[in-house]
């Protein structure tokens, strides 16, 4: 119903702009002298960051160069540059990322890719950071997209969309060996080499190893949160001539993650502080078909599986992900640039539980189907373009969903442009939220239980849950006043329903214990508007400048029928501010220097305070193909704590000043 | 599994629009020049990097002469080639049914290139170095000009190279020992504006 009228909608917008077709302007560039176009600075390359400029989202894309001279040693923290994602470190191997509120380790309204592939859990509504990774050095960027993404990426891009690109196996031949180690980087060493096979196909092939220190709880004492990843992986592209190309890659780990937490009993000590140093494991394979044809049209099918799987504090999960994605692109005519696409999900996950996470079913099984279609129309040619679009799911848990989207762009000039977008989206349930239950128990004794027998309060999953949605107004405003420095601002006004609350569902006596059943439920709501601003500036030809600003608000309230006493409070669990600001400073003779101070304000319903810290980088190239680089992190203060964790009673620790030294070598 | 930059950033005004800038830059760049500083150039203007080449390759055809024998009629078109995978969205078209020495251009795009296909300039995507060689080989044979912006092009027998600098500025390379193998003339100002000349 709905796709018809955005069909209606194009077809009138079509109709009513036909005089546009005629007013193409002539041409200038090719009457220009060969010396005159030798003089003319070319701005744009498709794939690099400025084509975002003509971009109706808020977008932020990180580099290479972004990355390598950020000094991160992981993808979580090179997203602390980009406005309007927070990134919280939760302990050495956990963090909280998010785009636009709703923080948490298992934050669960914002979609990650890898090359396409989704790690995006249904088992948690989250992704598993420690588990995210490949050679830093053959990322071809990070694409984030604040905002719904829904109409293209499906459910669950509520908030955003990060989509991690890495290089095509062309751009990574020869050998790249990458080794250093320092305070909490205790060693890593990634080498990779690609090649070359017959004259249309290229490969790469890698293997890298990572061992991290543990840091320390809050008042100080090691914790156990160190861990060690191994990894290795591979991609081929096969470009034979003609229009079709074809991608396999794949990636396979395993490592071991430390994790400080409580386990509950109903017998004394009631709970109980363990270490544990967990399994991690995975692996995926990916294929994909492209064809290319002349008139610039194109199509995709993508098959993948996954594997993601491990413990913590004595629970075990595995799932396994089967994926196929069609899509299809082509200009209609010479406005309408469509394209549209089928896809298809299953999820096998099992689980093995212990008292405090359990889960009703240990095996289970969900799939979704898509179907989205999006027209991409000039209704001024150069000047105003809109875009329709909206994706239809049915997926298992909650049936149909329906998230459209109408984005428009103005471009008076080339110097600045101005969006404006309106969207639903929605993130359906976990298999967890249907699933779980969680246990905890306050013991006799303890200020919040007034009983002599100890309190067993007990979480249920809810097969009846439906999924969050929201509705988001976005405006956005890009200038770029000389050629060395623009100004990207966004802002947004986000109305959320159905948000998971915990409702009191009963309380009774048992032999021994008071018993407290809790269960989610969807009884939430909120309204949240932010502004994120970011600017690059280029003060001299060998310093550049780019910060990032984000203001964040959060009013979360529950239903009239909902009795959760917390979720109000949740809107102090992010951070009203943050900022960021890179300098980096090409001193000459092959020597770089790059700072990165930061600012995050407190967290007031986390017990986590603002903090300022800074990271700099010394780099040095003394031949081609060798970079040494002196990297120091956190140097403001020796320590500071950045979030404390929901859901699950792992113990945070503090993220300390680091040091570390890196050698790159490519031949 | 679609790039966000593919979907977002194929908007086919991006090109056309930075042309109306530079009219109108170029128009009142020269008025300043005319009425302020005579001697002063015209101030460096900027341009959507693939529409600039696209210019580019206009400008080689016109400084290059072809044995008469590769055009059948007095009137004959010049055939512009664009082979294999290009991202150069719809930028070719804006030099299609353009004069070159009294002939119109018209743009070619082909999956492959056949020795059949009478192209008299050829554009190499970068996505076609697997099979340069033979590229290479039927532009000899056919009396083409052959033009990319892939890495090593020139080296591997491709006549001219264009290559973006760190300036952000076009440049370009020829191979005049591969032009002169496919039988055709690159005017001397052509050879003299290159950056690298390979003999």
């Amino acid at each position: 119903m709905l796709l018809r009228g955005v069909l209606a909608t194009v077809l009138l917008l079509s109709m009513g702009t036909e005089y546009a077709r005629a007013a193409l302007p002539p041409v200038d560039l090719i009457s220009l002298s060969l010396e005159d176009l030798m003089n003319v600075k070319v701005t744009s390359v498709s794939r690099r960051p400025q084509s975002l400029a003509e971009t109706a989202a808020a977008v932020f894309v990180i580099t290479q160069d972004d990355i390598r001279r950020s000094g991160a040693t992981s993808i979580p923290e090179a997203l602390r540059m980009v406005p309007g994602i927070e990134v919280a470190r939760i302990d050495a191997n956990k963090w909280a990322i998010t785009a636009r509120g709703f923080n948490g380790r298992f934050a669960n309204k914002l979609l990650v890719m890898i090359d396409g592939r989704s790690v995006y859990t249904p088992l948690f509504s989250g992704v598993f950071w420690d588990a995210q990774d490949t050679v830093l050095e053959d990322v071809d960027r990070i694409e984030v997209v604040r905002g719904p993404g829904a109409s293209l990426w499906g459910a669950n891009a509520v908030n955003g969309v990060i989509n991690i690109v890495t290089k095509q196996a062309r751009d990574t031949q020869g050998a790249l060996l990458v080794a250093g180690g320092g305070t909490e980087e205790q060693g890593f060493t990634s080498l990779r080499y690609g090649g070359q096979v017959g004259n249309d196909t290229h490969y790469r092939a890698y293997v890298k190893y990572f061992n991290r220190d543990s840091q320390e709880f809050i008042g100080g004492g090691d914790a156990a949160d160190d861990w060690q990843v191994g990894r290795a992986g591979f991609r081929v592209d096969w470009e034979p001539e003609g229009p079709d190309a074809v991608t396999v890659q794949g990636d396979i780990y395993r490592g071991v993650v430390g994790t400080t937490g409580a386990v509950h009993s109903l017998t004394p000590p009631f709970a109980e502080t363990i270490d544990r140093d967990d399994d991690m494991f995975g692996a995926n394979l990916l294929g994909r078909w492209t064809r290319r044809f002349a008139d610039g049209s194109d199509m995709a099918l993508q098959v993948y599986y996954d594997l993601t799987s491990g413990e913590e504090l004595g629970t075990s999960i595995a799932e396994h992900t089967f994926d196929v994605d069609f899509q299809h692109h082509f200009q209609a005519d010479s406005r309408n640039d469509i394209v549209w696409g089928l896809g298809s999900r299953v999820y096998a996950a099992r689980f093995d539980g212990t008292f405090d996470v359990s889960f009703s079913d240990d095996h289970r099984t969900d799939y979704l189907v898509n179907a989205f279609l999006q027209d991409d129309i000039t209704i001024v040619p150069d000047e105003l373009r809109v875009t329709l679009g909206s994706k239809v799911e049915y997926n298992s848990f909650t049936g149909a969903e329906i998230e459209p989207t109408a984005r428009a762009i103005w471009t008076p000039d080339d110097r600045q442009s101005i969006w404006a977008a309106v969207s639903r989206a929605t993130r359906s349930p976990s298999q967890t939220n249907e699933a779980i239950s969680l246990n905890s128990v306050v013991p006799p004794g303890d200020p919040g239980n007034p009983f002599p027998v100890p309190v067993l309060v007990t979480i249920d999953g809810n097969p009846d849950e439906t999924s969050e949605d929201v509705v988001s107004l976005e405006l956005g405003y890009r200038i770029r006043p000389t050629d060395d420095f623009s100004v990207d601002i966004a802002g947004f006004y986000n109305i959320y329903d159905n948000l998971v609350t915990v409702e009191t569902v009963g309380a009774s006596l048992q032999p021994g214990f008071v018993l407290v059943n809790e269960q989610f439920d969807n009884l939430g709501n909120a309204r949240t508007y932010g502004v994120e601003l970011s600017a690059d500036w280029r003060p001299a030809p060998w310093w550049r400048l780019q910060g990032a600003y984000t203001f964040l608000h959060l009013d979360i309230d529950r239903d009239s029928g909902s009795n959760d006493p917390l979720i109000e409070r949740t809107d102090g669990r992010d951070p009203e501010h943050q900022i960021s600001l890179r300098s980096s400073f090409d001193l000459g003779n092959d020597w770089e220097f790059d700072l990165w101070p930061r600012y995050v304000s407190a967290l007031p319903e986390r017990n986590v305070e603002s903090y300022f810290t800074f990271d700099a980088r010394l780099g040095w190239r003394p031949m081609d193909g060798v970079e040494l680089a002196l990297v120091g992190q956190n140097l403001f203060d020796s320590e500071h704590l950045e979030f404390t964790p929901e859901l699950i009673n792992t113990t945070p620790t503090e993220v300390p000043r680091s040091f570390y030294g890196k050698v790159t070598v490519t031949f | 599994m679609r790039l966000l930059t593919d979907i977002f950033a194929h908007a086919p005004g991006i090109c056309r629009r930075s042309r109306d800038r530079w009219r109108r830059r170029l128009a009142i760049g020269a008025a300043v020049v005319m009425l302020v500083a005579p001697s002063v150039a015209v101030p460096a203007q900027e341009a959507n990097e693939q529409l600039v080449k696209v210019a580019f390759i206009y400008n080689f055809a016109k400084f290059t002469t072809w044995p008469d024998s590769v055009f059948n009629a007095a009137d004959a078109p010049v055939t512009l080639c664009v082979v294999g995978k290009h991202d150069f969205g719809d930028a070719f078209e804006s030099v299609q049914g353009k004069s070159v020495g009294g002939r119109t251009v018209i743009v070619k795009y082909l999956m492959a290139l056949r020795d059949s296909d009478a192209c008299q300039v050829i554009y190499v995507a970068p996505s076609e170095k697997p099979r340069l060689a033979r590229i290479v080989t039927t532009g000899k044979e056919t009396h083409a000009l052959t033009v990319s912006d892939m890495d090593g092009f020139a080296e591997s027998g491709g006549i001219i190279r264009m290559v973006r600098g760190a300036d952000d500025r076009i440049g370009f390379e020829i191979n005049a020992k591969a032009a002169e193998e496919s039988g055709i003339k690159l005017s001397s100002k052509l050879l003299s504006l290159a950056k690298k000349l390979f003999n």
